[in-house]
């Protein structure tokens, strides 16, 4: 069968995995005390946590079908499932007892591991204006730090309803794209699961949010993310693509002068206004943000915020198709 | 509607910035600075080129990352003091 159903019948289990398990988890979750509260809301109501657990479900149902019914290559997929399920068991203990800003970056390279063994990665990396570079050292370490890079950059993305899953959307149809256009359909399987998961639990994340995706469900998106670009062999565009992600981690590290966690920050990018909308701060000492630029030419309700990082996702998505045009010979 | 167009305008400007300048250093440090050579040659020569190719792509690495910190720091302030 060819590659591309695959990647359609991969879309559809794990959009429908994704879908119905997102309520049961929310459900369990609530009755388990595992909530948060959505801070941008006028009524502050509780929300169940970790819900984005279900996107990782979706795909390790979506990766024992391909290697079991599908008879896709094992190893790969065996390295993807291990990846993204350490990066969530990071992400549950984060969850469940927070882990302090270095040592959960630090326990995130251990997600790059089973890619680094299993040696599902090639060390040929395509660089603009260079050509194809053997990188037989380098390589594996870029790997580890990328994985765990990508992982918290996407971690750091999620303040508002839907704005994980709808950005990750965008990005796993550009990769999908990028395959496509390159002709590695083998490699295109994973990528389609992850946008049927992900546009699956959009659904429950967007705004107003029934369900968050917690630090377990952004931590195992971002591998994902890292292992795919790695597996996939798209590192340069998929970095163009990322712009709007790395930017922001690097603005809010660079702002805060090192690794820190949300509630180690006195000073709030943002506050909520009486109508319901959100505004910049201009607290020096705050955090620069994305959102924090987004919202510096006025307040905004938080689905526009999120409306709008998803455009930007979708424009530098444009660049990093761009970019791979311009790379090819 | 036109004022969430600009705002997403000047966004994506930021965006296409950072791309410029990520294709742009690339090039430079490919181009230019990959391509340093000494015009004397000895045994400490390859090690001297070695280590002034690092040092220079880290200057260009560097570099990037301080226009991209100065021009959001440039444009939130701005927006912010305009918008008062």
């Amino acid at each position: 069968m060819d590659h591309t159903v695959f990647s359609g019948i991969l879309f559809c289990v794990s959009f429908l995995v994704t879908f119905l398990t997102t309520p049961l988890l929310a459900r369990m979750n609530k009755r388990l005390g595992v909530v948060g509260t959505d801070v941008h809301k006028m009524d502050k109501p509780r929300i169940p946590e970790m819900c984005g657990l279900a996107v990782t479900i979706g795909l390790i149902s979506s990766a024992i079908i391909a290697t079991v019914a599908l008879q896709v290559e094992a190893r790969p997929i065996v390295a993807f499932v291990l990846c993204i399920s350490i990066a969530a068991a990071v992400g549950i203990a984060d969850d469940l007892g927070p882990l302090s800003s270095r040592v959960k970056p630090a326990l995130t390279t251990l997600a790059a591991v089973p890619i680094v063994l299993l040696g599902t990665y090639s060390p040929y990396m395509a660089i603009p204006f260079l050509g194809t570079t053997r990188l037989t050292i380098i390589y594996p370490i870029l790997v580890i730090v990328a994985i765990a890079v990508l992982a918290n950059a996407i971690n750091m993305m999620n303040p508002f309803n839907g704005a994980m899953s709808g950005t990750c959307s965008v990005l796993s149809l550009a990769m999908i794209v990028y395959l496509l256009l390159l002709g590695r359909s083998t490699e295109m399987i994973l990528p389609s699961a992850l946008l049927g998961s992900l546009l699956a639990f959009h659904w429950y994340n967007k705004y107003p949010a029934k369900a968050f995706s917690g630090n377990a469900g952004d931590l195992s998106v971002g591998a994902a993310i890292g292992a795919l670009v790695v597996m996939g062999r798209i590192e340069v565009p998929m970095l163009i693509a990322m712009i709007p992600h790395i930017t922001n981690a690097f603005y809010l590290l660079s702002s805060v002068g090192g690794l820190r966690e949300r509630r180690e920050m006195p000073h709030r990018p943002t506050r909520l206004l009486e109508d319901g909308r959100i505004q910049a701060t201009e607290d020096g000492k705050a955090p620069i943000t994305l959102s924090r630029l987004i919202l510096a030419e006025g307040a905004l309700r938080e689905s526009e915020i999120v409306n709008i990082m998803i455009a930007m996702t979708i424009a530098s998505s444009l660049l990093g198709l761009l970019t791979l045009l311009l790379m090819r010979p | 509607m036109t004022l969430m167009s600009s705002r997403l305008g000047s966004l994506i400007a930021l965006i296409f910035f950072v791309w410029l300048s990520i294709v742009f250093g690339l090039f430079i440090v490919v181009r230019v600075i990959f391509e340093i050579s000494l015009p004397w040659q000895s045994t400490l020569t390859p090690t001297i080129v070695g280590v002034l190719r690092v040092v220079l792509s880290a200057v260009v690495g560097v570099t990037w990352l301080l226009a991209w910190w100065k021009l959001a720091n440039v444009y939130l302030w701005r927006k912010l003091r305009r918008h008062d």
